[in-house]
């Protein structure tokens, strides 16, 4: 095993990787529905 | 609403195609093995909060120059659309710490000045809530303008001051094979960025025609609830 | 120019104000040069018995040839060095995967009476370069002790 590397690791990589797309999925599903709720209200007004 | 979607549908492509080509293409760094590809997603969200506090500042001294509302919407859109890269950033960059320096935080300069981008900003937010409708675009201005003192500081600080943080990377540090994810999932993630900072700044339009709408309407729609 | 205008501007010109005031204060200031986040072993070394005792991090690299792992797993003992001194370390700490000789380290710990700096908490600080594995695999020394940043901030 050489030293100074780092062996493996894949397990930070899909941490990182998971927050991220859970993340920008809980993002883009928050203003999806913000959006529709808005556009719901309006319909009612006019 | 078509610019928008085909913007996402663009961002969405790229930082999918990246996102792959960061995993399984790009080869592994010499001492950071596989762990050096959180780089793929870290650094584009960097990029591209500090790009979005930037287009936010611009939009606060337009707000405040013009007294347009629109100005007000995107900024907020903007800000939102930071805040989440900003608290992701934190996190990789704390996981990526953890498997390199060993650490899962340290109050080193950039990482301190990034946290307190994130709450400087998550303070925009708040403000907004609080100010009253009258008030709320030019609170929202002034406070990102003041806010925006600590984006600069968070690209400087490690040239500036000793840090754990590494100085930024370039072309010449970065092998060629890791540049390209890099690049793809920046642009994706700014495509992706710039149409929710629009549809963001959709909602916050809807929401102030829905506050300042005549009174009558508003009676109406609520005898119309009842009936 | 009307009331609301002028109150309007009148908001840019102070928020940019107060903004570019806190920028030249940090960025010119004495803020930064007091702001060290560790010590290179040449600093620590001139400030002789002054260093004893208090909780400081020491910044260097590995000095080639000098890590000793001793017999019970967790002590470690080594060198940093920036080039010009070095310091040497009594470390309890697992040390991350990337330790190495000649890797830059970011130690957070006392500096005791016999000179050596003891320590517990034990960070690698890797540079900017990103490399596929392959050749040209040993950085040139004064590449390594530019990327301590020793000289910024002055």
């Amino acid at each position: 095993m050489p030293e100074g590397v780092i062996v493996g690791g894949w397990s930070y990589v899909i941490a990182a990787y998971s927050i991220t797309a859970i993340v920008l999925v809980a993002y883009a599903w928050s203003i999806h529905r913000r959006g529709r709720d808005e556009r719901g209200k309006r319909g009612r007004h006019e | 609403m078509n610019v928008r979607r085909s913007l996402a549908i663009a961002g969405l492509l790229l930082l999918v195609v990246g996102t792959y080509m960061g995993l399984f293409v790009a080869p592994p760094e010499r001492h950071m093995g596989e762990v050096q590809r959180i780089m793929y997603v870290h650094v584009p969200s960097a990029w591209n909060a500090m790009l979005l506090y930037t287009f936010a500042f611009g939009f606060a001294i337009a707000s405040l120059w013009s007294g347009k509302p629109e100005w007000d919407d995107r900024l907020v859109g903007a800000v939102e659309v930071a805040v989440v890269l900003n608290a992701l950033l934190l996190v990789q960059g704390s996981i990526w710490g953890r498997a390199t320096w060993g650490v899962w935080w340290d109050w080193d300069v950039r990482l301190t000045t990034s946290l307190v981008m994130l709450l400087l900003f998550a303070g925009v937010l708040t403000l907004r809530r609080m100010a009253s409708a009258e008030r709320r675009a030019q609170w929202s201005a002034v406070a990102t303008i003041v806010a925006f003192v600590d984006v600069p500081l968070v690209y400087y600080c490690v040239r500036w001051w000793r840090s754990l943080h590494q100085i930024q990377s370039s072309p010449e540090t970065v092998d060629p094979a890791m540049v390209i994810p890099l690049r793809l999932n920046a642009i994706g993630i700014l495509l992706l960025g710039v149409a929710w900072l629009m549809a963001r700044a959709a909602i916050e339009k809807a929401r102030r025609r829905r506050d300042e709408a005549p009174l009558p309407s508003r009676v109406i729609v609520k005898e119309t609830a009842h009936a | 120019m009307s009331d609301d205008r002028r109150r309007r501007v009148l908001g840019i010109v102070i928020a940019l104000a107060v903004a570019a005031a806190a920028f030249t204060y940090l960025a010119m200031s004495s803020v930064g040069e007091n702001l060290v986040y560790y010590w290179s072993p040449s600093e620590l070394r001139a400030e002789g018995s002054g260093a004893v005792g208090s909780v400081v991090r020491l910044g260097g690299l590995v000095e080639a040839g000098s890590i000793r792992r001793e017999a019970d797993g967790l002590t470690l003992r080594f060198a940093v060095t920036d080039g010009k001194a070095s310091v040497p370390v009594y470390a309890q700490a697992v040390p991350p995967a990337m330790f190495r000789e000649g890797i830059g380290v970011v130690l957070e710990g006392r500096m005791q009476e016999d000179g050596q700096f003891s320590t517990q908490r034990l960070m690698v600080k890797h540079d900017n370069q990103y490399q596929a594995p392959g050749e040209n695999e040993v950085p040139k020394m004064e590449d390594m002790v530019r990327s301590l940043q020793l000289e910024d901030g002055d």
